[in-house]
């Protein structure tokens, strides 16, 4: 009897206990995939980015101490490729992750699978989805990211600075007449990017006139017959390689010889790691790409 | 017989030994005494805890339930394909010789693109639609191989290859069209995976796998009679058809079950059955369990190494099937120069 009076008595210290812990520091969130997400500790002290483009925005808000484990893709900051590396491309090590006990795992909706937040969260772990897809996408997601890890001044002023530098791109490229432009991300076979995407998103804003349709696929694999037809103003190419900026080799640009972007020297190969990342170094490729559009306007000399 | 008793005591102390091992190696360092603990407390609850939450959930929850999956697909694997080896009379039988696998990936490819979902029996989204390919190929391979009421295995072979080929071309053309996001999924699926199950498909595929194994295991002596001649068999009173379509059925249907829930893992079962018999001999009363245990113990041991060799990341588990099971496979065939497949 006085056994269980002990137990008891434990029980309800220890319940008490762990309530006034949860409202010392639990949090709710509604994340970018409408799913709702409670931070059991907020701040959070253990977090893991699964995406390039988060690694880079938690890093830009000071949080390298806070960063536990990362992607094998995450190149950026330098500083990234020290941190535990706990999965690559779709593929997630989820004994790691679970090793290392973080608080908050933060995913991106284009570059996870979305049956593994799932799974993850069975895990018992606290997965917050971030879903960018535009210019417009990346200021809230560096806002939403930095209410979630308690960095809101710090995050609010850098989604204010990609929206002056986006911004200063539309205002010198003010009423500029529009130059097509077909993006190749794949070069054997040609693969482009259609204007619904991030990709898309930046040649809009840099002035450029996506020649894929906006109904057709993302990345539609292309025959070069429609780009002889089409005839694009500029060919910008997304550099493949992870680490090193590297073009197409002479072969394949051997192929558009005859197109009038070849001949007027309008083929350019743009950093892939900027270019394709959702991040806030995605003005970078903004402007590089305005000023090899328009290098009178954008003052390409200085 | 007294020597396949002792046989099969070996097989089943070679898979417990897998198991364990396979249970205590991984990215997180849990050493074997420990790992044991954990298992046998969860089993019978006698050990006090002397390990962290999350070596329990480690150890309970992603390693156990993925070597369950690893036992289930490559036993349901093997036992197929040595009972496709037998009816097709053809070394080369596996699996997904008669569609299965195309078919399936089909149904998943459906699945991610449409964001299909549903829950039927307890499969629930996309091994759920993995499973209906799965079902409606193996219907037409079997409408277009049936001749009133019999079966000519070499045009069902056939037709198997055809439907096969078919439907590769319809994920190819689903590849090509969908968008990025789905994409993914898709490769994800194809590249064969275990490490995604859900622990109530996984109970789902063990209930169907092992009704499917017994029930071929039930037909054992008839395979050996077919084995000889399907004439000899209906001359010593076996209802040829009947038999043969029954065990179409079973182990189409056991194939369709791990396909759904793992995607698609080559080599288990063309390779392990020719292994069984090399070791066993053809009598499919031995060579169905043993076929059983080898394929469960093989696939176990392939996706430990597949996810310790390169970690933290991890190798699709058909890459290490193919690489470490085929120069074995040489060196038994060279060992044994009289084998005969069946």
């Amino acid at each position: 009897m006085n056994s269980i009076k002990v137990t008891a008595a434990l029980l309800l210290i220890v319940i008490f206990l762990s309530f006034s812990l949860i409202d010392a520091s639990a949090k709710d969130f509604t994340d970018e995939m409408n799913r709702s997400v409670v931070l059991k500790k907020f701040p959070p002290k253990r977090i893991v980015s699964l995406s390039p483009s988060v690694t880079e925005i938690l890093f830009e808000l000071g949080l390298d101490h806070e960063i536990v484990g990362v992607t094998r893709e995450c190149n950026f900051p330098p500083a990234a490729k020290e941190k535990a590396k706990v999965s690559k491309y779709t593929s997630i090590n989820m004994e790691l992750l679970v090793s290392i006990k973080p608080d908050l795992i933060i995913v991106s909706a284009e570059g996870n699978l979305k049956e593994q937040f799932t799974k993850m969260e069975r895990l018992g772990l606290t997965v917050y989805a971030v879903h960018t897809k535009s210019l417009d996408d990346i200021q809230r997601t560096i806002v939403n990211i930095g209410s979630v890890v308690g960095k809101d001044i710090e995050a609010k002023a850098l989604a204010a600075k990609v929206k002056a530098k986006i911004n200063a791109v539309r205002e010198r490229l003010k009423g500029v007449k529009k130059k097509s432009v077909f993006c190749a991300v794949g070069f054997n076979p040609i693969v482009g990017v259609g204007p619904n995407t991030l990709i898309g998103d930046v040649i809009r804003v840099s002035g450029g006139e996506n020649i894929l349709a906006a109904d057709g696929p993302d990345y539609p694999m292309i025959n070069i017959e429609e780009l002889y037809v089409k005839d694009p103003d500029v060919l910008l190419i997304s550099s493949m390689g992870s680490e090193v900026v590297s073009g197409p080799d002479d072969s394949f640009l051997s192929k558009f010889a005859d197109l009038t972007a070849a001949k007027t020297g309008n083929i350019f190969v743009i950093d892939s790691n900027i270019l394709c990342r959702p991040s806030y170094r995605i003005t970078d490729a903004l402007t590089d790409i305005a000023k090899k559009l328009y290098p009178d306007r954008m003052g390409a000399k200085d | 017989m007294k020597n396949w008793i002792l046989n099969l005591t070996i097989l089943l102390v070679l898979l417990f030994l897998v198991v364990i091992i396979s249970a205590s190696v991984g990215s997180a360092d849990i050493n074997i005494f420990t790992a044991s603990k954990i298992i046998l407390n969860h089993i019978f609850g006698f050990f006090s805890k002397s390990w962290s939450d999350s070596d329990a959930l480690i150890i309970l929850s992603i390693r156990i339930p993925r070597i369950i999956l690893a036992l289930i697909v490559g036993g349901a694997l093997s036992c197929a394909g040595a009972v496709f080896q037998a009816l097709l009379k053809n070394p080369l039988a596996d699996p997904y010789v008669l569609g299965v696998s195309s078919g399936s990936a089909v149904g998943a490819c459906i699945a991610i693109i449409f964001g299909l979902s549903g829950t039927l029996l307890g499969l629930a989204g996309i091994p759920l639609f993995a499973f209906i390919g799965a079902m409606i190929t193996i219907t037409l391979v079997y409408m277009i191989a049936r001749d009133g009421m019999k079966i000519n295995v070499y045009t069902m072979l056939l037709a198997g290859v055809i439907c096969g080929t078919f439907f590769s071309a319809v994920i190819m053309f689903f590849i090509s069209i969908s968008a990025s996001d789905k994409l993914r999924g898709i490769m994800f699926w194809l590249m064969g995976d275990l490490s995604s199950g859900e622990p109530s498909s996984i109970a789902v595929a063990m209930v169907v796998i092992s009704i499917g194994i017994a029930g071929m295991y039930l037909f054992a002596s008839e395979i050996n009679l077919m084995t000889f001649g399907e004439e000899s068999a209906v001359s010593l009173g076996v209802n040829v058809e009947r038999v043969k379509i029954i065990l179409f059925v079973l182990a189409s249907l056991i194939t369709a079950t791990a396909v759904s829930i793992s995607g698609l893992i080559g080599f288990v079962g063309l390779i392990i059955p020719h292994i069984a018999r090399m070791l066993y001999g053809p009598d499919h009363k031995v060579l169905i369990p043993s076929s059983v245990l080898l394929g469960s113990a093989f696939l176990v041991l392939a996706d430990t190494i597949a996810r310790v060799i390169i970690a933290p990341y991890e190798l699709p588990v058909g890459v290490v099937t193919a690489f470490c099971g085929a120069p074995f496979f040489v060196y038994l065939l060279k060992r044994k120069k009289s084998y005969g497949y069946i």
